[in-house]
């Protein structure tokens, strides 16, 4: 008897993959579904004689058949050998045996994530509605209802619980308690963790009577869940944490990884370790460090950090510290991305836009039967879009002269990347392509094909024309039904950004630096292109960043700004809008050498009054909430301001604040919370040789047995920035109480600096620092 | 990612740092003209990158230039109105 159900979840076990259903009358079902996937080895591979004979009678092969396929780099089809695989939990082991003996090129579809694979050949995604049928407890047949890309999915009502630590503290000394607070639909309580039994046994109750679809947490997965699965270890107690109910010790899961919530996975042994010897250093959670770590990595130039994955069976964990999915985007965008990349929630929650657009890729690749070539399965990076891009050598970054200026337009080439890719047809595989001459591209010289249409073309045009759809719903939207589409279409922008950088990406699978090169080129082109038509009809280019452009021309309004969008659109090819017309702006002096700028970095406020500021304090992690609130106050008294003379009017009233906020912090009457710095260590604690004060901190959290990571954000209280004694300069975030002293004379500089950043450029507040003329100043001379 | 190429930056901060010794034989009024200078080289940074100059030297001089044509022009046209308005100059 068929039914209607939502596709939640999905991983491996033994027989096959357990599928978990919500039912239209609200029933969680779990379903056996005896799913064996293929893996594919090339017929002429050298080796392969050798193994043939054993691989007919491996017991983890259920099949093996000669095919003709082709491979995503290689445009004709070739002989194959069809392995069927008995346990999709086994084909991992297999991979690796195979790849040894005939060498990792001549295997493909060998190493897609099965969580993912399922979902692509079964043509699923997470919350999927399905028309589903099952024999007994195994899944018989299934069938999509609708599509991802719908503008208004009918989604089911979602159970979530919260967890957080009460104190809000990412890690903890050693020995000390966490109490939690647990939040669901009821109501909020605070467990008490010195009576542990009862905070168990009030856990297990709230988990089975709410019986959660999401477990949302703060720092779950790094910090909660391995405590709690440890205390309940210590007391006898299992938290029902899974919902998977076959007991562990008759179906033993594999190691938990690094969110790939679908099991073999996320190798420990594949990742180097961040934590380096010390055996009897504590993790961050309190405990000693049990098998998988977090590790540290560089991307960018910047070292950063991702913790432990845990995520759970037939229930989604998302830690919201740690996913940038549901950072940027909240769970709206989180489950649109997972759905559009047909990537399981838990998964895309710990991953980032890359794996979403690459999982698109290979969604494509599958479906239409072409091979995937193996991919040595490294850790793919964080990278950050917007800030990437400015800072990538490849987008045109103009400097502003420093100052105030009134009526300019700001112009958006909307997602120019993206955009490139689907106006140009820039594909890996379309770059110098050996088909046809191609279309020249600007500068490189490179030739586009014009034959073919892209993998990247048809990956991202569905991607572009869903983005745009959702922005128009948005308009006629308003209140919470807006908000939602804003986060879904975040979300594909964030895809759409990534999708770029993973051109140039050493480790991602369809990676081309030509392709990432000719994109850049065909951008710095269009920005060029804007400039030329904009100054053609008068107006002056105040600034340039990438994809962004900002105009000024006397008396200009919207309307002049709008109709230079259209054409500047038309005549690239891609589209452009106008952000908004500012009634002032300001391009801050940069600080050591104030006749120049830095790129990004002003206030200003638009003629709708809305305010818009990038890489002034307020927006930096690196600023103590009291200064940051404190320019926000600035800036929402100057943000009154009709025009740059009221503007100048209004900096006393501004300035005054600051002269508040001044006086409150050097008579100690600032709270200590307040004025916590959280600064990202690049190096472990012991490899610092500076006394930084993130590195003091770092080794004040040592020496008590907490060990960072490179990566790993440190907070902590500056005690006396000038002290002698090192260790008394700065105090360790959980050491700090409301009764911490302070360094006055330090935190009102910071509170200086914030506020001579709004001021100079207007007054010449006098409030600013006397910096030291430190032009030349690292010269050897 | 690999950066095969210096940023512009980059390069324009080395080469106004191989001028250190010139500038600090200076004399100091000297030495802040010449800093002039060196903050118009930075603002023209990427105009710099997109033509992809070989010698980042180049860039800095041409920057240079063009600031102190810009500067030349104003005060020719603060000049002009000035005798305009017949006032002193």
């Amino acid at each position: 008897m068929p039914f209607e159900a939502w596709f939640f979840d999905v991983y491996p076990v033994s027989g096959g993959m357990a599928t978990w259903w919500i039912g239209q009358d609200g029933a969680r079902v779990r379903l056996l579904d005896p799913w064996r996937p293929a893996l594919y080895v090339d017929a002429a591979a050298p080796g392969l004689p050798l193994v043939r004979r054993r691989l007919e009678t491996d017991p983890r092969i259920a099949g093996i058949r000669l095919e003709h396929r082709r491979e995503f780099w290689n445009p004709t089809p070739g002989p194959v050998l069809r392995l069927e695989v008995v346990e999709p939990q086994a084909l991992d082991s297999l991979a690796r045996e195979l790849g040894g003996a005939v060498g990792p090129s001549r295997l493909f579809n060998a190493d897609l994530p099965l969580g993912q694979r399922y979902c692509y050949e079964r043509a699923l995604y997470p919350l999927a509605r399905c028309r589903v049928e099952a024999g007994g407890s195994a899944l018989s047949s299934v069938e999509s209802l609708d599509s991802p890309w719908t503008l208004a999915p009918r989604l089911p009502a979602l159970g979530v619980l919260e967890l957080a630590p009460a104190d809000g503290v990412p890690y903890r000394l050693p020995g000390t308690p966490l109490d939690l607070i647990v939040r669901a639909a009821g109501g909020e309580e605070r467990l008490v963790a010195a009576r542990p039994l009862q905070l168990l046994e009030r856990l297990r109750h709230v988990l089975e009577s709410e019986d959660p679809d999401l477990l949302l947490t703060d720092w779950g997965d790094d910090l909660l869940l391995p405590g709690l699965a440890d205390l309940g270890r210590r007391h006898g107690i299992a938290l029902p944490l899974d919902r998977e109910p076959v007991p562990p010790h008759l179906n033993p899961l594999p190691p938990r990884g690094r969110g790939e919530g679908e099991g073999a996975r996320g190798g420990e042994g594949v990742r180097r370790e961040a934590r380096r010897g010390g055996s009897a250093v504590v993790a961050k959670s309190g405990r000693q460090a049990v098998g998988g770590a977090g590790r540290s990595y560089l991307s960018y130039g910047r070292v950063l950090y991702r913790g432990r994955a845990y995520p759970l069976r037939g229930r989604w964990h998302v830690d919201r510290r740690a996913s940038f999915f549901f950072g940027e985007t909240g769970l709206e965008g989180l489950l649109e991305t997972a759905r559009l990349a047909r990537v399981p929630v838990q998964r895309m929650a710990r991953t980032t836009p890359g794996t979403a657009i690459t999982s698109m890729q290979l969604d494509l690749a599958v479906r239409e039967g072409v091979l995937v070539p193996w991919k040595k399965r490294e850790p793919e990076a964080f990278k950050s879009g917007l800030a990437l891009l400015t800072a990538d050598k490849g987008g045109l970054v103009y400097r502003p002269s420093p100052g105030v200026y009134a009526g300019v337009g700001e112009l958006d080439f909307a997602s120019m990347y993206p955009a490139i890719m689907v106006h140009h047809n820039v594909s890996p595989e379309t770059v110098n392509c050996p088909c046809c001459g191609g279309v020249l591209v600007p500068e490189d010289g490179y030739r586009i094909c014009w034959q073919h249409d892209g993998l990247m073309r048809r990956v991202l045009g569905p991607l572009v024309e869903l983005r745009r759809r959702l922005k128009q719903a948005m308009r006629q939207a308003v209140g919470s039904e807006r908000d939602v589409l804003d986060r879904r279409q975040t979300a594909l922008k964030w895809i759409g950004v990534v999708s770029f950088g993973y051109l140039g990406y050493h480790n991602a699978r369809f990676g081309k630096i030509e392709a990432h090169e000719a994109i850049t080129a065909f951008g710095r082109e269009a920005l060029l292109r804007a400039k030329e038509l904009a100054e053609a009809r008068g107006f002056r280019m105040l600034h340039g960043l990438t994809d962004c452009l900002w105009l000024q021309r006397r008396g200009a309004g919207e309307a002049d700004y709008a109709a230079l969008a259209r054409d500047i659109g038309a005549d690239t090819g891609i589209p452009v809008s106008v952000e908004g017309v500012y009634r002032w702006i300001v391009f801050c002096p940069a600080r050591i050498l104030p006749k120049t700028t830095v790129p990004n970095r002003f206030f200003g406020v638009f003629e709708d009054g809305r305010t818009k500021a990038r890489g002034i304090e307020f927006r930096r992690d690196d600023t103590p909430p009291l200064v940051r609130a404190m320019q926000e106050r600035m800036l929402a008294v100057l943000a009154a301001a009709e025009n740059p003379a009221g503007l100048r009017a209004l900096a006393s009233r501004a300035r005054r604040i600051a002269e508040g906020e001044i006086a409150r912090v050097l008579a100690g009457q600032a709270p200590p919370r307040d004025l916590v710095v959280s600064r990202r260590l690049s190096m472990a604690p012991e490899e610092y040789v500076n006394d930084s004060l993130q590195a003091l901190a770092a080794r004040q959290l040592l020496g008590r047995g907490l060990r960072l990571e490179p990566g790993q954000s440190v907070q902590y209280l500056v005690v006396n920035a000038r002290a002698k004694k090192r260790e008394a300069r700065v105090l360790a975030v959980p050491l700090v109480d409301e009764r911490s002293p302070y360094d006055r004379a330090f935190y009102a500089d910071l509170c200086r600096r914030a506020a001579a950043t709004l001021l100079d450029p207007l007054m010449g507040s006098g409030l600013a620092l006397q910096h030291p003329h430190r032009w030349m100043r690292d010269c050897k001379t | 990612m690999g950066r095969t190429v210096l940023p512009i930056t980059q390069a324009i901060h080395e080469e106004v740092a191989s001028w250190a010794k010139f500038r600090r034989a200076l004399r100091k009024e000297d030495q802040s003209a010449l800093d002039d200078c060196f903050q118009a080289a930075l603002m023209h940074a990427a105009e710099g990158a997109y033509a992809t100059r070989t010698d980042p030297y180049e860039v800095v001089v041409m920057a240079i230039l063009v600031e102190q044509q810009k500067a030349i022009r104003a005060l020719q046209a603060e000049v002009a109105r000035r005798s305009e308005e017949g006032s002193e100059i």
